[in-house]
């Protein structure tokens, strides 16, 4: 299907968007929430400071759960998330 | 893979000693900070930034399995960012040389040819 002159659209630009935006990006804030909130990101960083040359302080806790997920955060919502929801929902106005 | 990197020492030396590269290199190299409020900016900035380090595609996950259980993960994690940032602003290096040498022989001015972000 992606070798047709009418499926080129479903082979590049459709699986792009598909994995690297909805598959990257939204996996990557998901589990940079569960990393810091729910697995604390303080127990990540006393084991790795066990086992290292360097030593992180406490900015790598604020990092992770505040800096990185609303920075991909931002580029999900800034690169067209909020349209393609209306999209995907376009049955809603239609049932009234 | 050391390969890769002797490779693009040679590009921006072939790129540097191109005649109008300075003129490339200048617009690269003069920070432009009214820029910062620019959310276009951010959003090429940080999508760059995700994907050359790899952020969601479970490589960390694959490469984590092969270490050692006393492995020096700090040291790891900033080689590895440092390095990959390095290596990018030396490639910008070798891209706007060849772009100040395409603005001397063709003589347009740099606004026309390189596209706005």
């Amino acid at each position: 299907m992606f070798t047709t002159n009418g499926g080129l659209y479903c082979g590049p630009d459709l699986l792009d968007r598909a994995v690297s935006f909805y598959g990257i990006l939204i996996t990557g804030v998901l589990a940079c929430l569960v990393v810091g909130w729910v697995f604390p990101a303080s127990k990540l960083r006393e084991y790795v400071n066990k086992t290292s040359e360097f030593k992180v302080g406490v900015w790598f806790d604020w990092m992770v759960k505040l800096v990185v997920s609303i920075g991909l955060a931002f580029v999900v919502i800034y690169g067209g998330f909020i349209p393609d929801i209306k999209i995907l929902l376009w049955w809603i106005p239609q049932m009234g | 893979m050391i390969i890769a990197w002797i490779t693009l020492i040679i590009l921006v030396i072939r790129g540097i000693t191109l005649p109008g590269a300075i003129q490339g290199l200048n617009y690269y190299l003069s920070p432009d900070f009214s820029q910062l409020a620019n959310l276009d900016l951010w959003f090429a900035a940080l999508s760059q930034i995700a994907f050359t380090l790899s952020l969601g595609m479970a490589s960390m996950y694959a490469y984590g399995s092969f270490m050692k259980q006393k492995g020096d993960v700090n040291n790891n994690a900033l080689i590895t960012g440092l390095g990959d940032g390095a290596t990018s602003y030396f490639a910008g290096f070798a891209i706007f040389s060849v772009v100040g040498f395409l603005m001397q022989s063709l003589s347009i001015p740099v606004e026309k040819l390189v596209p706005p972000a």
